[in-house]
């Protein structure tokens, strides 16, 4: 009897030093690696320090080929149309969204992307993920732009008060470059998706929470 | 206490799992083949669809959306809105007759959108051939409308392979053990001639619908079941099933398959509606068994029951 409750007791207390391990652990970990949630954790900022306008004069753009990734890409400038809270506004800033998306592709710099994404969005993780992998070490991409052709919306929150806007997105054609201009994958051929952008309006402006497959 | 010691020592190896597992690279995108398409990540978000009633957008259940969220259309290769485009007509697609004497073809360019647009913008869909291809018909315009118009029927026509019917133990069962039922079907395809087009039809399967010839049944269900090992038979599985009765019973399976078909080398379009086809039945003899406990063998006691010679009671 009495060994049975020093044995139980033992075993009880070596489950209470891992989860304190544990704990401290996963504090560290997460404190250290996670990026995506709060807005001023290090790695983030220092990509988003990278956007702010450049200063130059505007050199001449020239996009992504076999000889290198784009050049003197502009930056989306927010249309005065996508600042209005209104079924028009809702659907003139999912536009410009994509086209910061398309901004991400073609320079491989999430910074703005983040910024007007909110953390919940499945999709923009997987870009934000994938995207500066494919501008790593001497690698780029060209092609995949995005345009927007259709919107359906009708300004009406959902039932957790986001605005949903259906929107057509077509991605054009991914080239994937190496060293030496060698493509070292397939293309990735053309994708035409329908898709339901969540907006919230905060503080005046709009932002992305989600993007998400309509099927 | 040695129980206790070893759940300890399972959640310390759990606790390292998930640790490595959460600080190791983050797990959202794992496309290490370094797909970048914004759609083709390798996250899985939430897929949204519309709700019938409301109009509202709903999330749909996880696993119910596996159909192509595409539609498809054929579109004259060197057509703009209603016109010819002359300048194209040099460089068009050759669809000579395929039979001599026959008619020649014309060339189409196949289009793609999403399906839950009500509108949408149509883009090129992507051949294998990566071009144009031929329909042969006097109005290719309107072809696909009548080939979709009887594929149906012609799919339920088709010499499609039902499952392969698995039993175990069989041909002969206990009364009051679970016996194994299970199926085992294949996709399936086919290259026919409807309407004088060439079309692959390719047909999968999807549910099956048991009847244990005792009255019992179970489906239509997605499961197929599968075999246990010998040392295994007896367990419960998902399609195994309990005889209350001895006797011989007829056991059968009916597979409901669902279809593709592709017209000339074009885009996979969903066949609607479904096809059922039967395994023949196979026969199982239930047994009962009896379990006795004698304290003696047949040396001991010659004359006991059981033992060779002795009628049984």
């Amino acid at each position: 009897m009495y060994l049975l409750i020093s044995g139980s007791l033992r075993s009880r207390l070596t489950l209470g030093a891992v989860f304190a391990t544990t704990t401290a652990v996963l504090l560290g970990c997460s404190s250290g690696t996670q990026a995506g949630g709060g807005e001023s954790v290090s790695p983030s900022a220092s990509v988003s320090a990278s956007v702010t306008p450049t200063p130059t004069p505007t050199p001449v753009y020239k996009r992504g080929d076999a000889t290198g990734k784009a050049q003197n890409v502009p930056i989306p400038v927010l249309p005065e149309a996508a600042k209005a809270n209104s079924k028009e506004g809702a659907e003139a800033f999912t536009a410009y969204w994509f086209q910061v998306m398309g901004y991400a592709y073609e320079t491989g710099d999430i910074g703005l992307l983040t910024k007007l994404t909110g953390p919940n969005c499945e999709m923009c993780e997987g870009v934000k993920e994938v995207v500066p992998k494919a501008y790593a070490g001497d690698r780029w991409l060209s092609g995949g732009s995005f345009s927007t052709p259709t919107f359906e919306s009708n300004f009406t929150p959902h039932n957790d008060g986001r605005i949903p806007v259906i929107v057509q997105v077509i991605q054009s054609e991914i080239r994937y470059w190496g060293p030496g201009g060698i493509e070292y994958r397939q293309p990735g051929e053309e994708t035409n998706t329908a898709n339901v952008a969540f907006l919230r309006f905060i503080d005046g402006a709009w932002m992305l929470d989600s993007v998400n497959p309509l099927a | 206490m040695s129980n206790e010691r070893w759940l300890s020592r399972f959640s310390l190896i759990g606790v390292i799992f998930l640790l490595t597992s959460l600080c190791g690279p983050p797990a959202s995108a794992a496309t290490e083949n370094g797909e970048a398409r914004w759609s083709n990540t390798g996250v899985k978000p939430l897929i949204y669809i519309r709700d019938g009633e409301s109009g509202g957008l709903v999330r749909a259940a996880p696993g119910v959306v596996n159909d192509d969220p595409n539609q498809y259309k054929p579109v004259l290769q060197c057509q703009v809105g209603d016109d010819l485009d002359k300048k194209c007509l040099p460089g068009q697609l050759q669809c000579p007759p395929r039979e001599p004497g026959g008619k020649p073809g014309s060339a189409v360019i196949w289009k793609v959108a999403p399906r839950a647009l009500e509108n949408p913008t149509w883009t090129d869909w992507k051949s294998p051939s990566d071009g144009p291809s031929c329909l042969y018909d006097q109005k290719p315009e309107d072809l696909l409308a009548r080939l979709a118009g009887r594929i149906l029927s012609d799919f339920r026509t088709l010499p499609i392979k039902p499952a392969a019917l698995g039993i175990q133990p069989s041909p002969h069962t206990l009364r009051g053990a679970e016996t194994n039922v299970f199926a085992d079907a294949v996709e399936q395809r086919f290259d026919v001639v409807i309407l004088g087009q060439k079309v692959r039809v390719v047909a999968t399967p999807t549910d099956y619908t048991y009847g244990y010839g005792d009255g019992g049944g179970l489906g239509p269900t997605m499961f197929a079941g599968g075999p246990l090992p010998e040392e295994r038979w007896g367990e419960k599985t998902r399609t195994s099933h309990v005889y209350k009765q001895t006797g011989d019973f007829q056991v059968s399976v009916s597979t409901m398959f669902r279809g593709t078909y592709s017209v000339n080398g074009g885009p996979d379009l969903p066949i609607p509606g479904t096809g059922e086809f039967a395994s023949p039945a196979q026969t199982v003899s239930v047994w009962r068994s009896v379990t006795r406990n004698y304290a003696d063998n047949c040396l001991q006691n010659p004359q006991g029951e059981g033992c060779p010679g002795v009628p049984s009671k």
